[in-house]
């Protein structure tokens, strides 16, 4: 070996050089560094082959060489536990040829030397033969060169078995030639990171246009109707296609328990709590069993994300450890996790999550980025629906009520009847916007009137509703048949038909004729009606007995008749005034509007009306009463 | 998940009166859905899922009726109620003897729940009706299994186990959990 | 309540309209006590138009349920919604049930095995 003949070599170690300071400045993965080292066992063995010729120094090298290769795959897969032999055979062989050409100088024959490092060769060219893409990190270029590096070193080696190291074309093709391979390992790693850099940027642009993807078909989405499972469901579908998922899930905070709900799930979501067997063997029930059985808050690590507001991304599930039951080789199992809560101002609303079923598949930090813009994204936009249809809510809650306001507002008596012998005085407070309460004065002709109050159970459109209903049907009834039990009677019966709403309601009907001064009277449950009596100077509850109306269609009514005298009063309420509370919880109570009228017959209805009122008042010390008060009085003049 | 209990506790806290609304209703059966809505109507209109809670509340109220009072005119059924935006509040009690196999009715929905756990339907099949000797044709328990889910905060029985007090607190009205809380 | 009672060749389909209550549930069980004397094998119970249940209603279903069970007929049970959904649910009884999204889809799955 003269410097000449070495001088093809040392060209190919400065482009191997050149090479490798190039792969220097891109970061993919760590091949630069091993190729780094084979350039460095190259270098010295030329260099010490020019002053040392041993021809000792190539299998040494060559082996050493195969062993960063070794390690460099080794890298990329992990250890086993077999390769301690592989260590320990070379490092003996390497032992011995340094102790060969040092001490002993047993003049061994290089065949089998390098016949050892062919045996290193052949395992190193089975490891690359088995080398697999998804149990390994970054194995591209390891796929993208095994068979050249196969090739080469086997072929390099074969001939130096066959044909020595003083052979012309061992020496000026076969050799160089191996350094090249280095050279093409280098420059497919070039070509790597550069294409990496690319993917970067397209997966940008990917992700940019993803985003905008989404953001066009929630747009039309939420143009066309609110419905949040749909939107749900386009939020998780996107989340799949981004990260390459095979299954994902969009858990919503329940309304009012402490747990989570599936309202979206694509794909084949597993558990992560132990099921009962049925649901292991039947795949249409493992696909329900998520979406069936909400995860209470802070059970499983989906729950836990819940409660503790941070993300969580488990990139090798079965080497974790922290999911047990998702780590069989089973239809539970996960080989990668990524869960994201949904927070918008410190609110939790719930958590979306991505898995990967399959041994060795693995989230990538690009997926979990990518899900946490998209989560962010979809947070806001939940809570923007949500507050949507609260308003909406809200409004549809006030559009009912001004609904059953308007209604009612058709139903006030805007007149009082005008008797010769009896005047009327009437009020109405509804507690909170819609009153339960009916009432109604009716002329049935010149000379009678027909008064009726009632209670209608329930409140808001469907109460107003019924109180349309029962007006109605008075209004029908009162053309031809006025006798009280029996209006009440008809009342009832068509009320208690096939109707919807809830329907119920106590009601006292009474008519007056001016002309023979008789009162008849009827009651469906309402409080009594109350008789002032001027001769008796004392109050009478009269009543009758029936059933609130709604109840039975065939409920039997009954009827009291008397005369009334000047001076007496007929008095009808509702629960709003008799139990009216004050500030200590006490009621006003029949008593106290017992009270009210003896100490104020003398005056007119209107007079004692407003007496009332004021005295109700007093005692409840409050503007708006708790509960809708009417009262309507009549005095025989 | 565990089964939830009804409990027999004299002095719970849900016996507390104060600042309850009362009624009382003769005991009859064809008035029952009415009464419900006596007590409802006094609901926040804005309340949520206002239809279940008229529902669960007809169903106490039916019970206090019907295997309380064994449907007489003549004996009363009190309520005591109270409600808020996220909170309704009942106490409903009859004159009758008391639930007499409230043990008996805990150890039945245990082993109910354990088959819906476990999703075992043909086991379940013995568990999917209570009947005690104080069942007619229409009873099935059913009203108490939906019962103790719905009273999340509780459902109390007095010792007589004649009146029973029950409690449902929603959560927040929108789906949102604070996290500062934890 | 009103039931309504219809065919599709040899599935029955009853129609309930109204509240399934204390007052009213006794309708089904007796309706459904005497198609099974008439050896009626194949049901869908349609829950399209009740908005209301209580625990008399469901105890109508488990009733029918366990009755044709016995007798190896089959029973679906379509468009449970609104708060008949909720009280369902409150039962936990919604896998134990067949239910299914609405009448088109139970005659989808009881049509193959009608023998």
């Amino acid at each position: 070996m003269d410097f000449t003949a070495a001088l093809p070599r040392f060209f190919a170690e400065v482009f191997l050089l050149l090479l490798w300071l190039a792969a220097l400045k891109k970061k993919w993965d760590r091949t630069p560094v091993f190729i780094g080292w084979i350039i460095v066992i190259l270098v010295l063995r030329d260099a010490a082959v020019l002053f040392y010729p041993s021809e000792y120094l190539f299998p040494l090298s060559n082996l050493l060489l195969v062993a960063v290769y070794f390690i460099w795959i080794r890298s990329k897969t992990g250890f086993r536990n077999l390769d301690i032999a592989f260590f320990s055979f070379s490092a003996a062989v390497i032992a011995f040829i340094v102790l060969d050409m040092t001490l002993l100088n047993l003049a061994v024959s290089i065949f089998y030397i390098d016949l050892a490092v062919f045996a290193a060769m052949v395992y190193l060219a089975l490891l690359l033969g088995v080398f697999s893409e998804f149990t390994s990190e970054k194995p591209e270029i390891v796929i993208r060169t095994r068979f050249a590096i196969i090739a080469v070193m086997l072929l390099y080696q074969v001939s130096v078995l066959l044909y020595g190291y003083s052979n012309q074309f061992s020496v000026s093709v076969v050799m160089p030639a191996s350094y090249l391979l280095h050279g093409y390992i280098l420059y497919l790693y070039l070509g790597l990171a550069s294409e990496e850099d690319q993917n970067t940027l397209k997966a940008f642009r990917g992700d940019v246009e993803a985003l905008f993807e989404f953001m066009s078909s929630m747009g039309s989405a939420i143009a066309e109707k609110i419905d949040i499972p749909s939107i749900l469901n386009i939020i998780v579908q996107s989340a799949l296609r981004n990260t390459a998922a095979d299954a994902g899930t969009a858990l919503i905070v329940d309304k009012y328990e402490d747990k989570l709900n599936a309202e979206a799930i694509q794909g084949i979501y597993p558990p992560l709590s132990p099921v009962p067997d049925i649901a292991s063997v039947n795949p249409t029930v493992l696909k329900d069993y998520f979406r069936s059985h909400p995860i209470p808050i802070g059970q499983t690590v989906l729950g836990e994300v819940a409660k503790s507001g941070d993300s969580l991304f488990i990139r090798d599930v079965i080497s974790d450890g922290r999911m047990e039951f998702n780590s069989e080789n089973n239809i539970f199992l996960i080989s990668s996790i990524i869960a994201i809560p949904l927070i918008v101002s410190k609110r939790l609303l719930g958590v979306i999550s991505v898995v990967k079923r399959a041994e060795g598949q693995f989230f990538s930090e690009q997926d979990l980025s990518r899900l946490q813009t998209l989560a962010e994204f979809a947070s806001v936009t939940i809570d923007t629906l949500y507050t949507y249809m609260e308003v909406l809510e809200k409004r549809q809650i006030d559009r009912e009520i001004g609904i059953a306001a308007q209604i009612q507002d058709k139903l006030i008596p805007k007149q009082l009847p005008e008797l010769k012998v009896a005047n009327f005085a009437f009020f109405s407070n509804p507690a909170r916007g819609v009153s339960g309460d009916y009432f109604d004065l009716i002329e049935l002709d010149s000379h009678k009137v027909g008064v009726v109050i009632g209670d209608v159970a329930g409140k808001g459109v469907p109460a107003s509703l019924v109180m349309v209903m029962i007006h109605s049907i008075l209004q029908l009834i009162l053309n031809s048949e006025d006798e009280a039990y029996k209006v009440i009677s008809w009342i009832n019966r068509g009320i208690t038909g096939k109707i919807d709403i809830d329907h119920y309601a106590t009601l006292s009907f009474f008519t007056f004729d001016e002309e023979t001064r008789e009162v008849v009277y009827s009651n469906a449950a309402h409080h009594p009606l109350m008789f002032y009596s001027k001769k008796m100077n004392k109050i009478y509850r009269v009543e009758t007995r029936g059933l609130p109306i709604g109840i039975e269609k065939n409920s039997t009514y009954h009827q009291k008749r008397f005369t009334v005298e000047p001076g007496d009063l007929l008095i009808l309420y509702t629960d709003g005034i008799v139990e009216a509370m004050n500030p200590e919880g006490v009621q006003y109570s029949r008593k106290s509007l017992e009270r009210m009228i003896l100490q104020n017959t003398h005056l007119s209805a209107r007079k004692l009306m407003d007496k009332i009122k004021a005295d109700l008042h007093e005692y409840t010390g409050r503007e708006k009463p708790m509960d809708d008060q009417t009262l309507v009085i009549m005095k025989v003049t | 998940m565990s089964a939830p209990q009804i409990l027999i506790d004299e002095n719970n806290t849900l016996f507390d009166k104060t600042g309850m609304f009362y009624k009382k209703f003769p005991s009859d059966f064809r008035q029952i859905r009415y009464y419900t809505l006596l007590i409802v109507e006094k609901a926040p209109a804005e309340m949520k899922q206002i239809y279940l809670l008229e529902q669960q509340i007809s169903e106490l109220i039916k019970n206090a009726v019907k295997h309380g009072n064994k449907s007489d005119p003549k004996k009363f059924v009190e309520c005591w109620f109270r409600f808020e935006d996220d909170m309704a509040h009942l106490i409903i009690q009859d004159e009758g003897e008391g639930f007499k196999h409230l043990e008996k009715w805990n150890e039945f929905n245990l082993e109910r729940t354990r088959c819906l756990q476990e999703r075992d339907f043909d086991a379940l099949e013995q568990y999917v009706s209570f009947m005690s000797p104080d069942s007619d044709q229409n009873d099935n328990g059913n009203a108490l299994f939906a019962a103790v889910q719905f009273w999340n905060a509780g459902v109390v029985f007095n010792s007589k186990r004649n009146c029973v007090a029950v409690m449902k607190k929603y959560h927040h009205n929108k789906p949102w959990r604070h996290l500062e809380e934890d | 309540m009103e039931i309504k009672l219809r065919r599709n060749a040899q599935i029955f389909i009853i129609d309930i309209e109204g509240d399934m209550d204390l007052y009213q549930a006794y309708k089904l069980k007796e309706l459904v006590a005497k198609m099974i004397q008439k050896n009626i094998v194949y049901y869908v119970i349609n829950l399209e138009k009740v908005d209301y249940i209580d625990s008399s209603g469901v105890g109508a279903l488990l009733y029918v349920h366990s009755a044709l069970k016995k007798q190896k007929m089959k029973l679906l049970i379509a468009n449970v919604h609104g708060s008949v959904k909720d009280v369902i649910n409150l039962t936990q009884l919604m896998d134990y049930f067949n239910i299914t999204k609405d009448v088109n889809t139970a005659i989808q799955e009881l049509k193959p095995l009608i023998t």
